[in-house]
Parts: structure tokens; C-alpha cells; sequence
């Protein structure tokens, strides 16, 4: 019975988090205290971090707002897929962050895409409402042409940037250039050197 | 609006703009004339209605995209952190490794 007392159960991080951040929401100038036992706790969970993260939050924000039951399931399966395709799960922070970025802007451009259809090609509308559809539209595809030519230059510049490169050689062997990575990525082995 | 009183009658014009100015176009008087301008005024609801709609969804697509080029310039400013902690600099819009980094 004593030993029931004493043992006390853990609170939940996250519980602990939402009830700071509905207090801090709430004050006009929060607790200097709060504001420090949130940073010490959401350094504890790192999962708070990576679900609060701006472009996910966004994009979650979106798919919501734009998409109902199919649609959305099919919007929620797409970003998988693009997901998986550019490899964010063996992908380093930086690039995570992008490739969070590029499924952010693929739906955007979704999105427009289907309003462009639905305002410009199957309705008769002004000049002026035509262009300012076009132009999202247009504006939008550059978005995603930028976030996808930065995640290659950056996936370029590291495969150029071994952290560590060693020369492996047999006695009368091929010798093989292994290198590391600048972000942490998997170490892929170098093209052959010339002979 | 569009009932004008002539002579003590009312009479129904419609203002239709033809190459910069308003001209007044005789409709009726009457019920025929009020059922017009029923229609009319229906006409002009919904257009008010559908201008509120397209100004709502304008408002909205703005909104959205303040975000994601608030979103674009922190990653940018990041990646840009990223590369030059890398050894990058930039020269002539490319990015290009320090010679003595090499």
C-alpha cells in the first residue's frame, strides 16, 4: 500500500505541453518559468519538434482545408509516395527539411492547378480575373521549380563534399574510393579513377 | 434606381454603358416594368454575391502563399547557412567550394 503511494506515475510530455501552451496562448506576456519549462520539455520530445514543424504544419493546414474524404486520401497517398521517391527517410536534416518543403508546394501547385481549371478553362470569366489565375498559377510552378533545382544543387554540393574518403587497395587489385558525407548521408563508393 | 418619375408616372430604365458613357434604355412601366426589376435587382445580388466569393477565395490563395514565401525564405537562408558552414561561396549565382577548403 505504502509502495503504491510512492510509486507516481510519469506525466505525459505531451499532455504537460499542451497544457503550457493553452496557459501561454491565454497570457498576454507568459511566465518567463513556462517559457523555460516548454523549451526543457520539447527538448525532451523530439517527436513535438518534427510534428510542429512549420512546413508540415502548413501543409497539414492545407491538405485540410482544400481536400474532403477521397480527395484527401488521395492527396495524404501522393505526398507519401513523393515522399518515399526522394528518400526522406535515410535523407540528413537539411534535405528533410526541403523535400518537407517540395511536398508542400507540389500540393499548392496541385491545388492551383485545379482552380486554374475550374475559374479559367470551364467558366467564362473577365480578362483581368484570367490573369490573376494564370498568374498564381505560373507564380506557383516557379515555387516548385526553385524548391526541387534546391534540393539537387544541395544533393550535388554534398555528394561533392566527402567528409571522409578512403583508398582501399588489394596487392594487385583495383584500388576503390569510398567516400562520406558532408550531411551525414550513406557513404556511396566513388567512380572508378582513371588508370 | 432604375425608376425615373415623369409626369407623375413611374417608368423603369436600364443604364447600360456603351463606349464610356451611361445611356438610359426605356424598359416599361407597370408589372411588366417591376418584374424587370425584380430580375434585375436578382442580377445584381448575385453578382455582389459572387464578388464577395472571388474577393473570400483571393483573400484566401494570398494568404496561403505569404506563408509558403515566409516558409521558402527561411529554407533558403538556411541552406544558403548550410553551404557556406560547408565551405561554398557564391560566384556569379553558383555555388562553388573554396580552393583552400579543397
Amino acid at each position: 500500500m505504502k509502495n503504491k503511494q510512492l510509486i507516481k506515475k510519469p506525466a505525459d510530455p505531451w499532455d504537460e505541453i499542451a497544457e503550457l501552451r493553452k496557459r501561454m496562448d491565454r497570457a498576454k506576456n507568459p511566465d518567463p518559468k513556462d517559457v523555460e519549462h516548454l523549451r526543457q520539455l520539447v527538448v525532451r520530445t523530439p517527436g513535438f519538434l518534427s510534428a510542429s514543424s512549420t512546413t508540415q504544419s502548413i501543409r497539414h493546414q492545407f491538405i485540410e482545408k482544400i481536400s474532403h474524404g477521397v480527395s484527401r486520401a488521395c492527396m495524404l497517398a501522393e505526398v507519401d509516395v513523393l515522399k518515399k521517391q526522394l528518400g526522406y527517410d535515410t535523407a540528413p536534416p537539411l534535405e528533410q527539411l526541403l523535400i518537407d518543403h517540395i511536398l508542400t508546394v507540389r500540393l499548392r501547385l496541385i491545388h492551383a492547378e485545379l482552380n486554374y481549371n475550374e475559374r479559367v478553362v470551364n467558366q467564362s470569366i473577365t480578362f483581368k480575373d484570367g490573369e490573376y489565375w494564370d498568374n498564381l498559377l505560373s507564380s506557383n510552378q516557379a515555387r516548385f521549380l526553385r524548391a526541387i533545382e534546391t534540393l539537387a544543387k544541395v544533393r550535388r554540393l554534398a555528394r561533392n563534399t566527402p567528409a571522409l574518403q578512403l583508398n582501399i587497395a588489394h596487392k594487385g587489385g583495383k584500388q576503390v574510393n569510398v567516400q562520406g558525407d558532408v550531411n551525414g548521408q550513406k557513404a556511396t563508393p566513388a567512380p572508378e579513377p582513371a588508370i | 434606381m432604375g425608376w425615373e418619375q415623369r409626369n407623375g408616372r413611374s417608368y423603369y430604365y436600364r443604364k447600360v454603358r456603351e463606349g464610356g458613357r451611361v445611356r438610359s434604355k426605356y424598359v416599361g412601366s407597370g408589372i411588366v416594368a417591376q418584374i424587370c426589376a425584380g430580375d434585375d435587382n436578382d442580377k445584381r445580388r448575385d453578382q455582389a454575391a459572387k464578388r464577395a466569393t472571388d474577393h473570400a477565395a483571393r483573400q484566401a490563395e494570398a494568404e496561403i502563399d505569404r506563408q509558403l514565401a515566409d516558409v521558402e525564405s527561411v529554407i533558403a537562408a538556411m541552406t544558403h547557412a548550410t553551404l557556406f558552414a560547408a565551405g561554398y561561396h557564391k560566384h556569379k549565382g553558383q555555388w562553388r567550394k573554396k580552393r583552400h577548403e579543397k
